[in-house]
């Protein structure tokens, strides 16, 4: 019951704007009935708290039949959280989009803000991969719509059919993975993703998210970096984190050798998109890399036969990285606020992701987990290199924006405290000393240097100070080249053209003058190939 | 009157040709062509419990039978749904045929070609039908190349097809005549079943013997091509299903399910692949079809495991799709005034005609079976029992499947290109999101509740009694 | 002798197809076709009654008939020219023709003995020869009237070979509705390439 509140009140606040702003437009009004909205459905995602697990069976295919199928929602601990993750960034983006005076803010944006909201948590809270595919689908549409809506930019749209097309293989391979588990049995849940389909619905997953193979399915529009352009970014792989979180701990029985090279290539990607996080210029540009990274991290949880532990940075992804893209303007006063968002995703004991070190760190201590160190420590340094350089002294902020901008930070802030208390059962833990100190460790360092430079990325000045950074510079280039998959692009151009040519010629022969002489000669063919088996 | 056969062959075809005589007045013959199918259809679902109906006291009862040149054509109330769909179809194409400029005898001869395709199902020897099919083909050719335009290749290429596959078809009933007596005849058995099969290769265009689909789609309006591949794609799967039904030497040869999987899977590769390549609209409508008989050839090909049922999930959302999809190539065919539709063309479509760069997008969408759409539930389960298939199959499937992808990724990119300067002062009519709107609406609504589309036609093959399980 | 002139109307019609094959005249093809549909008479008459074994003809004449009508109104019929020399494409075809039917007399006796041995050794080879030329008229030429005049000449080999095979009031009603509506068909062909290229 609480399940259908929590979605009918998005859905039917986003119809109230659209429909009292059709009548009277008023942008205040819009704002304060998508903010009552918004808070009702957080409130209720609490209270839904106390009522875990639960479901909700929406619809039944084919009942009766061998095809029936269930469509449906159920949450637990593996999506609650996530769930809780987004109605508090939806809060927060309405909260802090009010200190914006860009023209693109209007009804719309609020709307859009707690329908996007809305979409996603279908498929965050799907009850088996089924539903999610179409829920999938729902948000990708929605998405594609919005996005040509912001602009008819010529760079712009290549980008959306890219973006777009990774998401439809994306569900694709989730339909490909559900084609594979299904054993004649209607889909109840996702205890169909037997290992022999895991890997299928991991790379759904890591396709969703930019991992397999490394892309990185971000439109840098000016546009979406207000509020509702920081949801559409980072809510998408948050149903991509649920069905990681649901994957089966046997996945490691399927096929060790396919294991091992989905391992290697989360490895690289989490490994230079953490170095890139690190080295950006701003945290808009590098927003990307933020979400590649910890999606690596909650892959390789996977990988590691612990998916529970996913769950960490996927909230991480989603909280800390909203905290931080929702500081905008970045208010130097405040600056201890974003701050704070680093409990998301520090890993030291008690905190939110300390159980998380569980799915990075194997059992044995290997240069896996020195790498997967590494990674950790140059995001934490880099999350805390952009909240060092926000300086800005705004002046022109209205009364209530005082308010509303730094209560929204506060939104995300007590979210992730709120989780890491009582998120799941077994929050509170130690998690691994050794991963979480070791970092610490490197942190530190990083500071220490950080501040010795003055916290400046420029390439003179660390060529200057350090020597080897070109030699390093050159092998990062190379990497970014190779990693940027521009070659590949090229490639499968050059391969298209030359298929292209073959296949005309094809059609030109069977639709020629001789077309039907072929035709009678392919029957002849293909007639003798079924009489001459075993003949 | 009162004869099944009369009521459903003779007489829709006989007001099909008496609305050749009122062509020149065409609001009145789109009228009484869009009613006269409904009609037919209502009567064929009133009387598919029992040919006799009590009504307002009085009892009407219906003949089965009628018997033309010694012999005997028959039409039961258990075969009355597939003459149903039939005539929805004449209606479903009928009902806004008139909005677009397509020949002045659509609607009489969409009519005509219903009744055909219905007394393809029932004469007796049924074999004979091959012959109707030619006729079949013979009458499209008007509305396929409308007076004015001069007769291109794909439509001669159409007739040489057809009309190839007639005598095979004729001829299998010949050699196979007398094989169920003689139980050793595996040699006339297998001639038989290649003879069947060719000939249904060549009427339905199975790849390698398609080049007339994508011929005859680039260069016919997308309205009437959808109209007349449709109702030929769904009569000609009733058609081949009485085959199997009829004959249980063909049905019970183990060749022929191995056959027709890898028939129904080289279709979906050939038209996944080949659509990859397609730099126009219209060919690639050719190319769906293609892909539409792989995936009815599958269900064939599984038929002993119950998948007759799957065809009845199936046959109403596919022929949806393809109206849907035609309908929305016929509108931009007369807002771009291109025929070919060629995809450069499409340049900043979805801000010139936003409503129908929509509906393409979603009919597009929903013809490959992505989720949400109508024809996922059923593509679905065809994807499922095939995953435990053979990984070849299943492989050429997968292909398949992602070259249609492709495919829309393509014409998505053409859309959303901008147009630069375009000398184009046609504006988009307001009124076409009503029934965009509602399109798109039943597309979802079907792919939400499957039952909706399955539910009016799952008493469709009760007369195929043979192949039910 | 006797043998000779019974397969005489057999060769004179191959002979007729083949000319409609390779020439090009449009009143020389119509008459090849009269002369194609009047040969089969007599195949006919030895395994048909003479009113049954007289509809494939006259029905022949008839689809020639609309044709010449058809060809008469666009201006299409002029004095046939036998001394117009012969051009590399119809060399090619004749030469094609003539292969295909030397095959097929040669591969006939397996043929008959494997596939059809109710049917005459000659009536055989006319109705396959029939069918082999129509097809290579079907598959080589993309003029309207002479795909026609192909389909209808592998239409009269098939229905020539399935008369020897059984015999079926409907299925004849049919096949002269198909003749008939083919005829229709390529006059409406003609037509519409003439307004063409008025145009």
């Amino acid at each position: 019951m609480i399940l259908f509140i929590i979605l009918g009140v998005l859905f039917l606040g986003s119809l109230i704007i659209v429909i009292t702003h059709s009548y009277r437009p008023n942008t205040a009004r819009s704002w304060l009935i998508a903010m009552v909205t918004a808070l009702v459905a957080w409130v209720a995602s609490f209270v839904m708290r106390l009522y875990l697990p639960s479901e909700a069976n929406l619809l039944t295919w084919f009942p009766g039949t061998r095809y029936g199928e269930i469509l449906g929602h159920f949450v637990d601990y593996n999506n609650w959280p996530y769930m809780v993750a987004v109605l508090s960034m939806c809060v927060a983006a309405l909260l802090a989009d009010v200190t914006r005076t860009q023209p693109g803010i209007t009804h719309y944006s609020w709307s859009q803000t707690i329908s996007i909201t809305g979409l996603n948590l279908l498929a965050i809270l799907s009850a088996n991969p089924l539903t999610m595919a179409i829920a999938w689908m729902i948000t990708d549409l929605v998405e594609l719509y919005s996005l040509l809506r912001l602009s008819k930019a010529a760079e712009l749209s290549s980008k959306i059919v890219n973006l777009f097309a990774i998401r439809i293989f994306s569900t694709f391979m989730l339909i490909t993975a559900t084609s594979i588990a299904w054993q004649g049995e209607p889909f109840l849940g996702f205890e169909v993703m037997h290992p022999n389909a895991s890997l299928f619905f991991l790379l759904a997953a890591g396709l969703r998210l930019g991992v397999f193979p490394l892309n990185l399915p971000i439109l840098d529009s000016p546009e979406l970096r207000w509020g509702a352009g920081t949801l559409f970014r980072l809510t998408p792989a948050a149903s991509a984190m649920v069905l990681i979180a649901h994957l089966p701990e046997g996945l490691t029985i399927f096929n060790q050798n396919l294991l091992n090279i989905f391992q290697v290539l989360t490895l690289i990607a989490a490994f230079y998109s953490s170095l890139m996080w690190l080295t950006r210029k701003t945290q808009f540009e590098a927003r990307p890399y933020w979400m590649v990274t910890l999606s690596a991290f909650a892959i390789q949880s996977a990988l590691n036969g612990h998916p529970e532990a996913s769950r960490v940075w996927g909230l991480a992804l989603l909280l800390s990285g909203s905290l931080l893209f929702l500081f905008d303007p970045p208010i130097r006063r405040i600056r201890f606020l974003p701050l704070l968002g680093l409990l998301g995703f520090i890993g030291l004991p008690y905190t939110l992701a300390a159980s998380g070190w569980e799915g990075l760190l194997p059992d044995t201590f290997n240069f896996t987990s020195v790498i997967l160190i590494l990674t950790h420590a140059f995001l934490v340094l880099g999350y805390i290199r952009f909240i060092i350089k926000a300086d800005s002294t705004v002046t022109g902020l209205e009364k209530y924006a005082r308010i509303t901008f730094p209560l929204g930070l506060v939104t995300l802030i007590q979210t992730i405290l709120v989780l890491g208390l009582v998120g799941w059962p077994g929050v509170l833990t130690v998690g691994s000393l050794l991963g979480s100190l070791s970092s610490l460790a490197l942190v530190l360092l990083g500071l220490l240097v950080g501040w010795r430079l003055g916290f400046n990325m420029e390439t003179e000045t660390i060529s200057q100070r350090f020597p080897p950074y070109r030699l390093i510079s050159t092998i990062f280039n190379f990497f970014r080249k190779v990693l940027s998959l521009d070659w590949l692009s090229n490639l499968v151009n050059r391969a298209y053209t030359s298929l292209s040519g073959l296949m005309a010629f094809f059609s030109e022969i069977l639709e020629g003058d001789g077309g039907i002489l072929w035709s009678v000669v392919f029957v002849v063919i293909l007639s003798i190939l079924f009489l001459a088996p075993g003949r | 009157m009162s004869n099944t056969v009369i009521i459903w062959i003779v007489l829709p075809a006989l007001l099909g040709l008496s609305l050749i005589f009122i062509q020149r007045l065409p609001k009145l013959s789109a009228v009484l062509g869009t009613l006269f199918p409904l009609v037919f259809a209502g009567l064929a679902l009133i009387f598919s419990r029992g040919l006799t109906l009590i009504f307002i006291g009085r009892v009407f009862t219906l003949a089965d039978s009628l018997t033309i040149f010694g012999r005997t054509i028959q039409i039961t109330a258990d075969q009355l749904g597939i003459i149903a769909l039939l005539y929805m179809l004449c209606f479903a194409w009928n009902l806004v045929g008139r909005l677009f400029i397509v020949s002045q005898w659509f609607n009489s001869l969409s009519l005509v070609i219903t009744a055909l395709w219905v007394s393809v199902q029932f004469i007796n020897p049924f074999l004979y039908s091959a012959v109707v099919i030619e006729l079949i083909a013979l009458i499209s050719v008007p509305l396929l190349s409308p007076r004015g335009t001069p007769a291109r290749s794909g439509v001669l290429r159409f007739l040489s097809m057809q009309t190839l596959a007639m005598p095979l078809i004729l001829l299998s009933g010949w050699m196979v005549s007398g094989i169920e007596t003689s139980p050793s005849a595996e040699a006339l058995v297998l001639r038989g079943a290649l003879l069947v099969i060719a000939g249904f290769s060549l009427w339905a265009g199975i790849f390698p013997l398609h080049s007339w689909l994508p011929m005859l789609t680039e260069e016919t309006h997308p309205w009437v091509i959808s109209f007349l591949q449709t109702i030929m794609q769904i009569g000609l799967a009733f058609f081949s299903l009485k085959f199997l039904n009829q004959y249980a030497w063909l049905r019970n040869l183990e060749e022929i399910k191995i056959v027709l999987k890898w028939v129904g899977a080289l279709c979906l590769i050939s038209a996944g692949i080949i659509v990859t390549f397609q730099r126009k609209l219209s060919r690639i409508f050719g190319y769906l079809y293609l892909s539409g008989t792989g995936y009815i050839v599958l269900s064939m090909a599984f038929q002993q495991q119950g998948w007759l049922n799957l065809l009845t999930l199936y046959l109403l959302p596919r022929a949806f799709g393809y109206w849907s999809l035609g309908y929305a190539l016929s509108l931009m065919h007369e807002a771009l005034g291109s025929e070919a539709l060629r995809l450069s063309e499409l340049k900043g479509l979805i801000w010139r005609y936003p409503r129908i760069s929509i509906l393409l997008l979603c009919s597009l969408l929903n013809i490959i079976g992505m989720p949400l759409f109508s024809l996922f539930p059923s593509h679905r389960i065809i994807w499922s029992v095939l995953a435990s298939e053979s990984l070849p199959i299943r492989l050429l499937i997968g292909f398949g499947l992602i070259g249609m992808i492709i495919m829309f990724l393509r014409v998505l990119a053409a859309a959303i290109q901008p147009a630069g300067v375009i000398n184009d002062d046609k504006q988009e009519r307001a009124v076409l999101i009503v029934p965009v709107v509602m399109i798109i609406s039943l597309m979802v609504l079907g792919g939400l509740f499957p039952q909706a589309f399955s539910t009016p036609l799952q008493d469709l093959f009760i007369s195929f009694q043979n192949l039910l399980p | 002798m006797t043998e000779f002139l019974q397969s005489l109307p057999v060769y004179i019609a191959l002979l007729a197809a083949l000319l409609n094959l390779v020439r090009r005249q449009w009143s020389l093809n119509l008459v090849a076709l009269v002369v194609q549909f009047i040969c089969v008479f007599p195949p006919l008459l030895k395994i048909l009654p003479l009113q049954l074994a007289l509809i494939h003809p006259f029905t022949g004449l008839m689809v020639t008939l609309i044709l010449y009508l058809t060809l008469l109104g666009v201006g299409g019929i002029k004095a046939i020219d036998l001394r117009h020399t012969l051009t590399s494409g119809e060399l090619f075809r004749g030469a094609a023709g003539v292969f295909l039917l030397a095959t097929l007399r040669a591969f006939l006796p397996q043929i008959h003995q494997a596939v059809f041995p109710l049917v005459s050794i000659d009536h055989l080879f006319l109705s396959l020869g029939l069918i082999l030329i129509g097809l290579l008229q079907m598959g080589t030429i993309r003029e309207p009237f002479y795909l026609a005049i192909g389909i209808l000449t592998f239409l009269s080999g098939f229905e020539l070979l399935y008369s020897g095979l059984e015999f079926s009031f409907l299925l004849e009603a049919l096949l002269v509705a198909v003749n008939l509506l083919l005829a229709i068909v390529g006059s409406f062909f003609i037509i519409k390439d003439s307004e063409s290229e008025a145009a």
